[in-house]
């Protein structure tokens, strides 16, 4: 009996966890560095109610460039859709991610120079 | 059939049922006696065998019987609690952080002051997602113009 009790209590966490995790975006990790808080860089966030955003901008790291290129594309397989463009001297990649109904929009762009900017938003659901 | 029998009456009822002499009635009260007692002796053991219940009651103590009636029922309330419970935590996980908004921009190493920053995150936000819009819409208008221009030549040809 307290086998069988304490394989459904198991299981109906795992499920509950399950259900209440967000994706775990790898890109979101870039955001918590505190070594952006310098020169060269602006971080943004707002948090509202209806609204989750947050934002990093550089205005000239290859090296990070090319780390969150890679995560973002981790995150693309995420994604239920994909946008990737060239357009005004800047590479683009869209992601539209769902999560339990609730859609995460993941945004960057970069330049040849190492200029970038990501961001990430959605309702405050689509996050908790 | 009196449930306060003896032994030795319950052995002799025992053996009329595997004599074949009880009557269907009396066959079902004395299933339902030896269901009912712990008592065992070869003969009681014999009856039972030919009844079919004496492999459940080899299964269950004497004294669980009554408590295993109640167990669907305490199994029942303990999965209802433990949904009931896991509910109340995801609904409350879910919920908007108390203290509302949270306004942070950090430009070169500094953070803007709230009403500064609130404007400069806004501003923000609303180039990030017009960025998006058209990059977005773009790549739906190329993909259009693509099909269009496929089509055309297949039509053409």
């Amino acid at each position: 009996m307290k086998r069988q009790l304490a394989i459904i209590i198991i299981l109906l966490a795992a499920t509950a966890a399950a259900w209440a995790t967000p994706p775990k975006l790898a890109c979101e990790a870039v955001f918590a560095r505190k070594e952006l808080r310098r020169e060269g860089y602006r971080l943004a966030s707002n948090r509202s109610a209806d609204n989750y955003f947050r934002s990093i901008t550089a205005e000239c790291d290859p090296k990070l460039c090319a780390e969150i290129k890679t995560l973002v594309e981790q995150d693309s397989k995420l994604a239920y859709n994909v946008v990737e463009a060239y357009r005004n001297g800047r590479d683009h990649i869209i992601l539209n991610i769902d999560n339990n109904g609730e859609n995460i929009n993941v945004g960057f762009w970069w330049t040849e120079e190492g200029a970038f900017h990501l961001f990430i938003q959605g309702t405050p659901e689509a996050f908790q | 059939m009196n449930e306060e029998l003896t032994l030795q009456e319950l052995e002799e009822l025992s053996r009329a049922y595997l004599d074949c002499r009880l009557s269907r009635a009396e066959e079902k009260e004395l299933e339902l006696l030896l269901l009912s007692t712990p008592i065992s002796t070869p003969i009681l053991r014999e009856a039972r065998n030919a009844m079919g219940i004496e492999s459940l009651l080899a299964a269950v103590p004497a004294g669980h019987r009554r408590r295993r009636r109640y167990r669907w029922l305490l199994r029942a309330a303990a999965c209802a609690a433990i949904l009931v419970a896991s509910a109340v935590m995801i609904h409350l996980a879910r919920q908007p952080a108390a203290g509302g908004d949270y306004v942070c921009v950090v430009v070169d190493g500094h953070e803007l002051a709230v009403d500064q920053a609130a404007r400069a995150a806004a501003e923000i936000q609303r180039n990030s997602m017009a960025m998006l819009a058209e990059a977005m819409q773009e790549a739906s208008a190329d993909q259009t113009a693509s099909l269009s221009t496929m089509n055309e030549i297949i039509h053409n040809r």
